[in-house]
This record gives C-alpha cells, sequence and structure tokens, in this order.
C-alpha cells in the first residue's frame, strides 16, 4: 500500500461495541481506524431487538459492569446528539410450569438486590399487565418492569458519527487475513487491502472471533449460533405493551436431527407499530448469514400460539444473524496472554446495555494497560470456562435449553 | 404439505416457458411456478380467462404457438403461486421452495431451480411522481393490453427507449390522446451510427419498431427528443407536468414548460431485473451498467454462484425477449445434465450451438441499452420534501441527511433512514437511492453496493409463513 495506514489504536469490527469503543477511543484523542469485512452493522448488530436488556444479566460476575454502564444510558441522547428512540419497557417471560418458574427463582432473589426489578406473577395479574396475552394455560411469568428498547440502528450510528467527527478512519469491506506480530508484539493486521499497523489492536468481532483467534494459534472459547427474527408491517389494532418472551420453546430439524432450530417467543411492538418477532436459534459455528427454511415457521407458530391475533398481520421480512455465547455467560474482555498489544471485547449477551461503558473500559486498557472501573478477572480472554450458566445456552453446548429474550 | 420435483422453474415468461419445454423434452419432471393467473410473463401476457379471448391485442402466431406449446406439454403450471422464498434443502443438495398459493404445497423440494423472474420498470423521481395518475410503462401496457382499460384520455409520456414508443402507440390505438413524448436521447440518428453493425440482422426488431413509429407519426403526435418531465403538478391526482430539454447528462438547460390537462404521466425508464429471489438467497452478484444494475453472476450454463440455482431472462440481466428465450434452452440443457437426463458432453454441445445467437442478441442489447441511457442527471429532479421511498415516505432531504451522517452504501441509508424496509423491500427506491447516493458521494453505481433481500419477497400473513391450515380461517386474504 502507497498511503500510510499506521494508527494509535486498530479496531476491528464496526457493530454497535466498535462503533462505542472507536467514539471513546478518538475522544480520547487516540488516531484509531475502525475496520470490518463488509458494511457498519453487517453482522448481529443491525438484526437486534435493540433491547437495552438487564434482566438475562449473568448472575455471578456481570452485574456491577451491567449496571455501570446501563447508568450511562441517562443522558446518551443529549451526549451522543442523536435522538435513538430509547424508552422504557417492561418485558414479560411466560412460564407454563413450576419447573420453569424454578430454573428463575434465584434470578428473581437476586436482581431486585441489585436494583433490577425481576418478579413472579401469577396468571391474574399478567392480563393486567399485558391484556392481549390469554393467562389461561400458563402457570404465571417472571415481570421485569424496567427494560429498555431503543433503535438499533441509529444508536450504533450516533457513535460512529461522533467518532468519524472526532477523527476516526472507517475502513468497511476490510476484512482482517492476518496478524502481524513481531518481538513478542502484535504490529498490526493484515487485510485484504494490505496491511494496517497500530499500538493496539482491539477485537470487537463477536461470532467472527473464533475465527481470527485460530490464525493466531488461539481457541478462545466464543461459540456462535444464527438467531432470526422478522418485522410485520405496522399493526394498529394490537397493542402489545411489554416485550413478551416464552419459557416454553419448540423445536424443528433444518438439514438433521441434530442442526435444528430452537425457537422461543420474543415480541415486541415499536413505537411505529411494527411487530418485531423472533426467535429461533440455530447453533453451530458458522458465519453465514442465511435464513432456514425453518426458522420463519418456527417464530410465526410461537407468535401465534400466544398471539393468535397476529395471523393475519402482514410478515415484511425475516433475517438471520451470526451471534454469540459463551458458556459461563460472560464476555471476553481485556488483553490477549501472551500477545501484547491484541485486546478483546466481544461475546456480550446484551452488547447494546455494555456498549457505553465498554468504550470507557477499552479506553482506560489502551492508554494506562490496566482497568479500574470493573473488575475484569472473571472476563479474562483466555479463563477456564468452569461455571455453566444455565441461563443461556444452546443445546449443542449443553443440555440446557432455556432462552430469556433475544 | 410438502412435494418433491426435478426441477422447478420460477417465472412463466418467455425465458421460463423455454427453460420448462426444452428440460421435459428430456423426461424430466418440471414444475413451473408463476405469480400471473395466466402464463406468457409481460411480454406475452394473456387477458384474463373470463375475457374469454385467446391472446392480447395484437399478438402474432408466434406468440400463439409458444404458448400452445407449453399447454400440451407434461409441464405442471402452478399459476397464481408466489414462491416466497428459497432455501437450503434438508438434503444435501436440495433446496426448499416456500409457495402461497391456491392449492399449491407449502414447500417444493429440488434438486434444480431455475429462476426467470423478469424485470419490472424504473421510474426517476421528480416532484409530484406519486401523484395519481403518474404510472410506468409497464402499467401502462399491462392495463392497454391485458386488462382492456384506459389508464386516462390525455396522456403524456417521459422516458427513452422502445419501449416507451411502443407504450405510446399501443395507447393511441385504445383511443387516447397522446398529447406529447418526451424522449431524454437525443440526436439518435448521428450516435445510433456507430452501432449499426449490432443491429444488422434485427429486421424483425426494426419492422416492429417502424410500425410502432407509422402509429405515431400517422397520429402527430410531438415526440420531443432531449426533453423530460421534470415535475407533476394536480390535487388529488395528476393534472399538468412540467417538461424541460436536458443536457446529455441529464441535467435540466431550458425553461420549463406547462403541459396543461392531462390526466395520464407514463414514465418509461427501462427496466430493472428482479433479482429478489437471487439476492435472498445469497447468490453472488455483479454489476452490469448495461444489463440493469446489479445481476447474479452466471457461468455459460447458466448457473449462479449457487449449485443447482439457475438464472435466465430479463430477471437476471436486461437482455430482451430473444436472449431470454436462448437464456432458457440453455438452461433446460444444463439442468437436464444436471439431472442426469443428458451427458454433459451432449449439453455442452447444444449449449455451445446457442452461443452465436445469444452473443448476437447480447449485442443488440447491449446496443439499445447505450441508445437509451438514463443519465446522472435525472436524478437531480427531485428537491427535498420528494418522497422517494413510498412505501416508508422517507424523503430525498431524510436520504441526504443519511448521508450526511456519513452512509457508505445503500444499507447504510436503509439502516439510518429506514427506506426500503417497507412492503416493496425497496424495488422502487432501492436504484434511486443508489444513484443519489453515487452523485453525493462522488462513488460509482457498484462501490454503493445493493441491499439484501430477504423472504418472504412479498408480504404474506403471518398465518401463511406459519404453515395454517388457512381454509379454515376466515378473514385472512391472499396477497
Amino acid at each position: 500500500m502507497s498511503d500510510q495506514r499506521s494508527y494509535d489504536v486498530l479496531v476491528v469490527g464496526a457493530g454497535v461495541i466498535g462503533c462505542a469503543i472507536a467514539s471513546a477511543l478518538t475522544e480520547a484523542g487516540l488516531t484509531t481506524a475502525l475496520l470490518d469485512r463488509e458494511q457498519v452493522g453487517a453482522g448481529a448488530s443491525s438484526a437486534n431487538f435493540g433491547m437495552v436488556q438487564s434482566n438475562d444479566v449473568e448472575l455471578k460476575s456481570t452485574i456491577p459492569m451491567l449496571k455501570a454502564s446501563k447508568s450511562k444510558f441517562k443522558h446518551l441522547e443529549e451526549e451522543l446528539d442523536t435522538q435513538f428512540g430509547l424508552r422504557r419497557i417492561a418485558s414479560l417471560r411466560l412460564i407454563t410450569s413450576e419447573d420453569q418458574w424454578k430454573l428463575s427463582e434465584e434470578r428473581a432473589k437476586i436482581l431486585p438486590r441489585n436494583g433490577i426489578p425481576y418478579e413472579f406473577v401469577p396468571p391474574n395479574r399478567i392480563r393486567e399487565i399485558e391484556p392481549l396475552v390469554d393467562p389461561s394455560n400458563l402457570f404465571g411469568a417472571t415481570y421485569a418492569s424496567e427494560q429498555g428498547q431503543l433503535n438499533p440502528l441509529l444508536f450504533m450510528w450516533a457513535y460512529l458519527r461522533r467518532a468519524v467527527a472526532k477523527g476516526l478512519t472507517l475502513h468497511t469491506y476490510t476484512e482482517v487475513t492476518g496478524f502481524e506480530i513481531s518481538r513478542g508484539r502484535l504490529q498490526g493486521v493484515h487485510t485484504n487491502r494490505g496491511l494496517f499497523s497500530a499500538g493496539v489492536v482491539v477485537l470487537a468481532t463477536a461470532a467472527w472471533t473464533r475465527q481470527l483467534g485460530k490464525m493466531i494459534g488461539r481457541d478462545w472459547k466464543i461459540h456462535t449460533f444464527r438467531a432470526s427474527a422478522m418485522v410485520t408491517e405496522p399493526v394498529y389494532d394490537l397493542k402489545l405493551r411489554t416485550i413478551l418472551t416464552s419459557a416454553d420453546h419448540i423445536e424443528m430439524p433444518v438439514t438433521s436431527q441434530e442442526d435444528t432450530e430452537l425457537t422461543v417467543l420474543a415480541l415486541t411492538q415499536t413505537p411505529s407499530n411494527h411487530f418485531l418477532l423472533a426467535q429461533a436459534d440455530r447453533p453451530g459455528e458458522v458465519l453465514q448469514p442465511l435464513i432456514s427454511h425453518a426458522a420463519p415457521k418456527t417464530i410465526a407458530i410461537m407468535a401465534a400460539r400466544f398471539v393468535p391475533g397476529l395471523r393475519k398481520a402482514r410478515v415484511l421480512r425475516a433475517w438471520t444473524a451470526p451471534t454469540t455465547y459463551t458458556r459461563d455467560g460472560c464476555p471476553l474482555i481485556g488483553p490477549v496472554e501472551g500477545l501484547d498489544g491484541l485486546i478483546l471485547a466481544t461475546g456480550y449477551r446484551s452488547a447494546i446495555i455494555h456498549a457505553p461503558l465498554a468504550g470507557d473500559v477499552i479506553t482506560q486498557l489502551v492508554t494506562t494497560s490496566k482497568c479500574d472501573i470493573v473488575d475484569l478477572a472473571p472476563f479474562k480472554p483466555e479463563r477456564k470456562m468452569e461455571a455453566v450458566d444455565t441461563f443461556y445456552t444452546v443445546k449443542s453446548d449443553s443440555s440446557q435449553n432455556q432462552h430469556e429474550n433475544p | 404439505m410438502n412435494k418433491n420435483v426435478e426441477l422447478v422453474i420460477v417465472g412463466a415468461g418467455p425465458a421460463g416457458i423455454e427453460a420448462a419445454i426444452t428440460a421435459s423434452e428430456f423426461g424430466i419432471e418440471v414444475s413451473l411456478v408463476d405469480l400471473a393467473p395466466r402464463p406468457g410473463g409481460q411480454y406475452f401476457q394473456q387477458p384474463p380467462e373470463a375475457f374469454q379471448e385467446d391472446a392480447y391485442v395484437g399478438s402474432k402466431p408466434r406468440e400463439r404457438q409458444f404458448l400452445q406449446r407449453l399447454s400440451s406439454s407434461k409441464i405442471e403450471l402452478r399459476s397464481n403461486t408466489l414462491v416466497w422464498g428459497i432455501f437450503e434443502g434438508s438434503k444435501p443438495g436440495s433446496w426448499c421452495l416456500k409457495l402461497h398459493g391456491p392449492l399449491a404445497p407449502a414447500q417444493l423440494n429440488a434438486r434444480a431451480v431455475i429462476l426467470a423472474p423478469g424485470a419490472y420498470d424504473c421510474a426517476i423521481p421528480f416532484p409530484g411522481w406519486d401523484l395519481p395518475g403518474v404510472i410506468t410503462a409497464g402499467a401502462a401496457l399491462r392495463m392497454v393490453k391485458n386488462q382492456r382499460v384506459l389508464p386516462g384520455k390525455r396522456v403524456l409520456l417521459s422516458g427513452t427507449g422502445p419501449l416507451q414508443m411502443q407504450t405510446a402507440a399501443y395507447l393511441l390505438q385504445a383511443g387516447a390522446e397522446v398529447v406529447t413524448v418526451c424522449e431524454n436521447a437525443r440526436s439518435l440518428l448521428l450516435r445510433g451510427v456507430p452501432h449499426l453493425p449490432s443491429v444488422w440482422g434485427q429486421w424483425e426488431k426494426l419492422k416492429e419498431g417502424f410500425d410502432f413509429l407509422k402509429v405515431l407519426v400517422q397520429a402527430r403526435v410531438p415526440y420531443r427528443m432531449g426533453w423530460a418531465v421534470t415535475a407533476a403538478h394536480g390535487k388529488d391526482r395528476v393534472t399538468q407536468a412540467r417538461i424541460q430539454k436536458i443536457d446529455n447528462t441529464g441535467f435540466p438547460i431550458s425553461q420549463p414548460e406547462i403541459i396543461e390537462d392531462i390526466d395520464v404521466v407514463v414514465l418509461g425508464y427501462g427496466l430493472t431485473p428482479s433479482t429478489e429471489l437471487f439476492r435472498q438467497l445469497g447468490c453472488e452478484m455483479e454489476f452490469s451498467r448495461l444489463g440493469g444494475g446489479f445481476v447474479p453472476q452466471r457461468n455459460q450454463r447458466m448457473q449462479t454462484s449457487c449449485a443447482g440455482i439457475y438464472g435466465v431472462g430479463d430477471g437476471a440481466r436486461i437482455g430482451g425477449v430473444e436472449t431470454a428465450i436462448i437464456e432458457g434452452r440453455i438452461a433446460g440443457y444444463a439442468s437436464a445434465a444436471q439431472l442426469g437426463h443428458l451427458s454433459k458432453e451432449a449439453a455442452d454441445k447444444l449449449i455451445s450451438r446457442q452461443k452465436p445467437a445469444l452473443c448476437r442478441q447480447m449485442r443488440f442489447a447491449k446496443t439499445l441499452a447505450k441508445l437509451f441511457p438514463v443519465p446522472a442527471g435525472m436524478f437531480s429532479f427531485a428537491d427535498q420534501d420528494t418522497v422517494i421511498c413510498r412505501c416508508e415516505q422517507v424523503t430525498l432531504g431524510e436520504v441526504k441527511r443519511a448521508i450526511s451522517f456519513g452512509a457508505q452504501t445503500v444499507t447504510d441509508v436503509k439502516n439510518i433512514a429506514r427506506m426500503g424496509m417497507g412492503n416493496c423491500q425497496s424495488r422502487t427506491c432501492g436504484t434511486i437511492v443508489a444513484h443519489i447516493l453515487a452523485a453525493e458521494t462522488g462513488k460509482t453505481r457498484e462501490d454503493v453496493h445493493c441491499l439484501n433481500i430477504r423472504p418472504p419477497i412479498h408480504p404474506l400473513p403471518l398465518i401463511v409463513i406459519e404453515e395454517f391450515d388457512n381454509g379454515s380461517v376466515k378473514g385472512v386474504e391472499r396477497q
């Protein structure tokens, strides 16, 4: 390459986490470039519901970080000078058996103690909270009254716009093909557009992290599943108040009995009255975002089972994006052991709520080589993942099939 | 309901019918799926059966023969049926097509699929282009040829190419008064000279064009070369239009003239390949300026980057009816070889025999595309308040705001401004926004990419996606 491509920091992955980190780094005066193999938000960031979600948090280690990040939302629209439609919304998770409730009991004890409302509600209260639901066959529900939602696309672009205004260089359609390492230190990355040099490289690469790790002989324990969702045209005669999810799931084979869509209900109505419908999850380390024949069908079956009135609503489109999970439910954040200059910030269960703090944490790591904002020990990229978080795992990885929300 | 078949062909226009006939002659079990009530596509469109007529006004023996070959074959024709998505099948190497239509199974499984989806009109946006009475040439032809209704009495046409001349002639013959035809190309004769060799031999086409021209000359229709409609006015529907002379790059150069007392403006700015299924499937796309924009990459056998998925006709690249028929034939041979009904060597021989004719037709199609371009300046007619995305009501001002946000691709504009997220999934506005974005950022059309398309490719009630037995549920209409 003839032009100089040398930066203080390279952020790989222009999703919501990458854009937030890029914004914080440029704010701190670091010359920064943001790379993506495709366009902005081409992975899971433009495929989600925009949930600012705390009720699904991993309970052992992640709550302090989540709370610190959540508090930053209060003035974020003014700070970023963009309205991205942040609103409070309740989440209601429908439970059909006592066994399902038992899996949430611990959560219902811990979350309220940490200022996150989360309670069991009996069937007679379900209709009060969500008149669209017929509670007659339900055991009850868990109710989290203070969840949030925003437009994830505008949220991501708000950070990106701020970063570009502060000097960020954005390189889209620039795919990392290798790492440049010398004297035990990472010097930059090789891409389809040549070498990019930097003092520090941050991977905010979600489902693509695993294959990048393999390029340098690392086996980061971050796994992929493909999550699918759909949207209807605006529906005016149905009003859904909550984010409605189910503990029940259905399963449908795609190509074999081992390759299945595992589908729960996840439903919300946007301020523009569109219904968002999810979620079919298809485990497997596959990055191609092609939707399966089973995903739209199973999502439709679950939505119609709980809200039959939706049957007449026209579906505009259905989509799939590869997303991640880890066995212990915690993200991978921090420097990579034994290779100076490489930092991970990925594998968040709920990326949006963690985005504001991710920028602070990474900026501090880059500028001071340590982090006193939150304890990063539980998130070390190369930790042993012994504790199995039972709340959000996918079948291929454990026998548990518990889901909260998209 | 789930059905297996050897070969599915999507689209019963010239390309799809030829592919179906060719394949079925090798004993292949063919299912031909088409959205329209009767086969023929846009080119051979037939009037509704209830009209009790065999073919449309002006149909020729060749066209009648074409449709007769279809009806006398063993091909299973599924009319009124939408293929709303194509997915990886449950068996390796198979494809799964989701259908919606009367008596159609919810799912067809096949190892080979030929997509012949055809094309739709391009329009260019200007103030008032969304008024009732402003329609495309394809819509006008459909009204006149197929439905036997006049879109209006006093008609103004604006656009480019032979389709516009043909539309004007049909409207005249059907009894409309054609007030003016604005052809945005200038000095055709002079620019046409270098292309003469590619026109040589196209006698049928030239005669057809000459016949249409004769109709227009006899009716003394004012034909203005180098002019275009730049605005339409009216309260509830169009009543007058502003026309202006434009330069070679499409920008207006003259004072506007107002054409009064009209009730229809017909826009004919060429065709866009209907590539939704290719994009939904994830076929590799490539940009073809003369072929109508982003089109699927295909090999000599008309196969796309997805094994077993073929693309033929205007839906895969604008090339006209003769090209479409030859491509359909080639895909018929190629799928016969893929399915084991024909040896690879025999297929190659048959395919290579089609090559000279295909090259000749493609040269002619390219000549037409070069003679009748839609230059970039024509996308400057809209003002800040002109609605660009009609489904989501996104104005030019909002598109430009998204560009100032930092949008580099049409997907970025979609994500920021919500254009293309509505019912038509960007069929109308996708190309327009690509032009606007390219002009604003100094990029090429290719560099701003094209939008993803998601299933269902047309909006469908949840009950259809659910594959619930909709016969037993009232209140759900087929869309």
